[in-house]
């Protein structure tokens, strides 16, 4: 990483330094402007959203324990397999990332606050709006869209409230998710501290700036297809109605143009998370950060040209399947980059594991796994087999869970102690970890065999031959929920001031302007922008 | 707090605007090319 300290940090002594006092009780978060409330909100929100859809997921779970129909009739079930990932996605992996933007990046590059601190405030309220919509939608008359996350036409246009409550939602999350985009962007290009070039960023905030403009391109395109459904469903037109000259395809080209970039942005910032976390565990500079920035950078516009490799059994022409397959492949050398790089960080590092890098490691070794099953289904002629199958379930979930969530949870590890001024119980931490990794692999990967022997996704059936993979996975989803009431209780233990007191550097491998502020942040930071030695 | 500096505030706004118009035009656009390849009412 090419880091840059601090010559000179302006004196922080406490919580009310600066005469400005913090506000208290339900104002200070209602009307909240600060950067790291608004932050802390986005992780709360997340967290609980975390626990809704896993809670759905362990539904769907408990029914697919025995073939036949025990505790859910397939209509429900289909509701629940569409909103877990629909409350997984938009309510609790991207909140959970814009949370730790609103946190981290004004403290990595000098900044005061958020370009737009009145904005932040909004764009966060706006969710749990879109998080009660989708929640609500159980209780309408015909329940809760069924139609899959996706949301395909012609199912979607023939669903009931439901699904324009999963449509009003989605344009909610989708507004606050661009204005997110939109103060990220101008926060990091207008607002770093004199010296803090682009080239000697932390990789986390040039992560969130290339996300943030994914974000920007592809949610109006998310927006534009589900207004299309609206208008098709309520206001006569037939974008995707072939009985009106509409077409249904058209509708999985709008919105897998949305939907592959959008994979990116669940991943890009976990990238960022792991290379802060990778050199200050290896207690290395961070090998190839140049590359590491190409890399972001190719994998996004890349990530533009690969769209209808979710489409290659809709009877596209070969060509197009070959450019597609390419395309998908081609991703894979940035990624492979990315990998090296980590590695090659780790080489001859004075490492040590504590839970945040065994969750980085952790990250890369499963991501691989991801990434490897998804060079699989890149190809078409495997593709077309495996569509639908619980192979892609497999795989979605190595790149989801173990990408997203893993990095999610040893960034918070790492970070932890800069937020409350607490280290965490180690013991414990790596207790999480360890049954988090455990678990997850007996969740998820018998679902590739499943998926290779047939096992359709979406069922909430099958035959006898699958009983035992089922039952392995299903006890595994159990293990892996359980496991992360330890990961609450180690964060709320941290919290409640029960443990070591952590010093302003808390790591001692660890880099950049965000260590150099006392533990916990003071409520206001960087008020005159540090002075940097421009040392790269 | 220190607050911004009015330049400061006015390339922020500047800036943001011009992200804005951008996510509205891609909305519009998207719109508009599903409404030829989509058909119209």
């Amino acid at each position: 990483m090419s880091s840059v300290t601090a010559d000179h940090i302006p004196p922080h002594t406490g919580h009310d330094d600066h005469g400005h006092a913090v506000p208290r009780g339900w104002r200070r978060w209602v009307f909240a402007t600060n950067h790291k409330d608004i932050g802390t909100m986005y992780l709360i929100f997340s967290f609980a959203m975390l626990l809704e859809g896993g809670t759905l997921a362990l539904l769907l779970r408990t029914e697919l324990f025995e073939p036949g129909i025990q505790f859910f009739q397939p209509e429900l079930f289909n509701q629940f397999t569409t909103m877990h990932g629909l409350i997984m996605i938009f309510g609790a992996i991207m909140p959970a990332f814009v949370g730790f933007a609103n946190w981290m990046i004004p403290l990595q590059i000098g900044a005061s606050d958020m370009a737009f601190a009145r904005m932040n405030n909004f764009s966060f309220w706006l969710l749990p709006v879109g998080g009660i919509l989708l929640t609500a939608s159980f209780f309408v008359p015909g329940g809760a869209n069924a139609s899959g996350w996706t949301m395909y036409a012609p199912l979607s246009l023939q669903m009931g409230p439901g699904m324009d409550f999963a449509i009003f939602a989605v344009h909610i999350l989708g507004a606050s998710s661009i204005m997110g985009a939109i103060n990220i962007i101008v926060t990091i290009l207008n607002m770093r501290a004199p010296g803090m070039t682009l080239m000697k960023m932390p990789l986390f905030c040039w992560s969130w700036l290339v996300t943030a403009y994914l974000l920007l391109a592809v949610m109006p395109v998310l927006a534009a297809a589900v207004t299309m459904l609206l208008t098709d469903r309520h206001f006569g037109t037939h974008f995707f109605n072939a009985a009106g000259g509409g077409d249904p395809v058209l509708y999985q080209h709008v919105f897998w143009f949305f939907g592959h970039p959008e994979v990116y942005i669940m991943i890009l910032p976990a990238f960022g998370m792991v290379s802060q976390i990778v050199p200050a565990f290896a207690r290395k500079r961070l090998f190839g950060y140049a590359s590491m920035v190409y890399a972001i950078c190719a994998i996004a516009i890349l990530s533009f040209l690969v769209w209808a490799h979710h489409m290659f059994t809709t009877g596209m022409p070969v060509t197009a399947q070959l450019f597609f397959m390419y395309g998908t492949m081609l991703i894979s050398i940035p990624t492979g980059v990315k990998v090296f790089n980590w590695t090659a960080t780790m080489w001859r590092g004075s490492l040590t594991f504590e839970t945040p890098m065994l969750f980085a490691i952790g990250f890369i070794f499963v991501f691989t796994i991801g990434g490897f099953t998804g060079l699989v289904v890149a190809i078409a002629p495997i593709d077309i087999q495996v569509q639908d199958t619980y192979y892609v379930v497999a795989h979605f979930h190595y790149v989801l869970v173990a990408g997203s969530l893993f990095a999610l949870f040893g960034a918070t590890y790492y970070w932890l102690p800069k937020w409350c001024g607490t280290m965490y119980d180690e013991r414990l931490g790596k207790w999480h970890f360890w049954m988090t990794m455990i678990s997850f692999n007996v969740t998820f990967f018998p679902m590739h065999f499943l998926g290779l022997a047939g096992m359709p996704r979406r069922y909430a059936d099958y035959a006898a031959q699958f009983t035992d993979f089922h039952q392995v996975a299903t006890i595994g989803a159990f293990w892996f929920g359980l496991s992360q009431l330890l990961f609450l209780y180690v964060i709320l233990k941290a919290y409640a001031g029960r443990g070591e007191r952590a010093a302003a550097n808390a790591w001692e491998g660890a880099e950049g302007l965000e260590w150099s502020v006392p533990s916990p942040a003071p409520y206001h930071t960087f008020e005159t922008p540090p002075v940097l030695d421009g040392k790269a | 707090m220190q607050t911004m500096t009015p330049e400061q505030r006015r390339r922020n706004r500047r800036t943001g605007l011009i992200l804005g118009i951008c996510a509205v035009a891609i909305l519009v656009w998207t719109f508009v090319r599903g409404n030829v390849f989509g058909g119209a009412p």
